[in-house]
């Protein structure tokens, strides 16, 4: 999976990125929208509110309730996957609210629920990052007051080789897979899971590629806003806001 | 210095560093840590260098029921005392999902009423002013004079009922009925 120039089966060098499209926007009826294309993946998220939260017992008095559901389609994958939600999503939906929880600033609408819905179209490894990045541009996108925008890539092991961005191969056959997300203003990490083992210089290691890949990301996410509020409020509106950078 | 050249705006977007404490005052839309002045919204970063303030003119805001705003519902619940109102309107923007506020009859007309039945029935259009949202709760009002019943319904046959001098009476049954209509 690395060959002798130390490049990965997919060509990338072991600290490249998959080719990012951000786009913001998107859906017409959510009050939020943004979609993302990272390598294979291609991913959208909408958000709904805030807006009254039902059942009520889901109230919570001092702020919003955030709700999230990660759903992936049943033509995303190689094999036709059940359209019900499985066990994995329903984890999945539960690790992105609390990776995009502490940036969002819910005590400005008590009682009320903001809902988070995202929708894999096509997936190739690292979809859980992706998504946290399409929503937290969605949740911007919605109006909703934020502490900081949540930018979010995996690290991992192949072949004893440290490693940014896995993909799917890369995920399945690889040593270790750790998704990170953090607000890279303040240095707080919002997520952090770990598959396989990792040596603790190898950790830091990863660590620390994690960081500065999750820095690129976040200057694509903002690249993205200007794209669409600034031409937006040049009254001419972007006829496509999309922009490959690599 | 004039206030042409002491105001100046940038796009910024959440999280974005604006200032610190030293220099500014933390206004609308911002929110600081370790002294670091950040933006929460997208949108522009008025930094003012006469007052010393720094406040965000946001590009996009959620339509959320704000105190001091102007609502349009629709009657839900009539108790003797409070009713339920579930918002379709505020301001100009029409919601996707309503939000839910309450009437006190003590808000509700600047005369004395003895029952919420002689303001407003379920099914009404009502016009109605937000007075608090504290912790979550909307409390209206509608004591103002452009503010009521805009559109009413016959409770015993439920035909539209229309304006006649100063009743409302149903032209299909004849039935008079009390509202705390809007001026126009």
């Amino acid at each position: 999976m690395i060959d002798d120039k130390g490049l990965r089966s997919d060509g990338r060098r072991p600290d490249e990125l998959r080719s990012i499209k951000l786009q913001v926007g998107v859906l017409h009826n959510a009050n939020g929208s943004a979609y993302i294309e990272q390598g294979k993946n291609k991913i959208i998220a909408g958000v709904y509110g805030p807006r009254e939260i039902h059942p009520k017992h889901l109230i919570i008095s001092d702020r919003a309730a955030i709700r999230c559901r990660y759903r992936m389609a049943p033509f995303s994958t190689d094999e036709r996957k059940h359209p019900a939600p499985s066990r994995r999503e329903i984890e999945i939906s539960k690790v992105i609210r609390e990776a995009l929880e502490p940036s969002v600033l819910s005590e400005y609408y008590p009682r009320t629920v903001i809902d988070i819905f995202i929708e894999a179209l096509q997936c190739d490894g690292g979809t859980r990052c992706a998504s946290i990045v399409a929503a937290s541009l969605a949740l911007a996108d919605a109006g909703i007051p934020l502490k900081e925008l949540v930018s979010s890539c995996s690290v991992g092991k192949v072949k004893g080789h440290v490693i940014v961005d896995l993909y799917d191969l890369e995920d399945k056959y690889g040593e270790a897979d750790l998704p990170i997300a953090l607000m890279p203003n303040h240095n707080l990490v919002t997520l952090i899971q770990m598959d396989g083992k990792l040596s603790k210089e190898e950790f830091d290691k990863a660590f620390n590629m994690a960081l500065e890949a999750c820095r690129k990301i976040r200057n694509l996410q903002n690249d993205a806003l200007k794209r669409k509020y600034k031409l937006e409020s040049d009254t001419e509106k972007p006829k496509d806001s999309k922009e490959e950078v690599k | 210095m004039s206030n042409k050249t002491a105001i100046k705006e940038k796009f910024v977007v959440p999280g974005s560093k604006i200032g610190v404490i030293e220099e500014f005052i933390a206004g609308q839309g911002t929110y600081e840590i370790d002294g670091v002045i950040y933006s929460q919204r997208i949108g522009d970063a008025r930094t003012d260098s006469k007052y010393r303030t720094v406040s965000i003119r946001p590009k996009i805001s959620p339509i959320y029921p704000l105190e001091g705003g102007e609502i349009i519902g629709v009657v839900e619940v009539v108790q003797e005392k409070l009713a339920v109102i579930k918002i379709i309107k505020i301001g100009n923007s029409v919601l996707s999902k309503p939000f839910t506020g309450f009437l006190h009859i003590s808000a509700s007309s600047p005369q004395y009423a003895k029952n919420m039945r002689e303001i407003c029935k379920p099914m009404d259009r009502i016009r109605a002013k937000i007075i608090s949202t504290s912790g979550g709760i909307i409390r209206l009002m509608t004591s103002d004079h452009n503010l009521g019943v805009l559109k009413t319904f016959c409770s015993n046959c439920g035909y539209q009922l229309s304006l006649k001098r100063t009743v409302l009476k149903c032209e299909r049954c004849k039935n008079i009925e009390k509202r705390k209509l809007a001026r126009d």
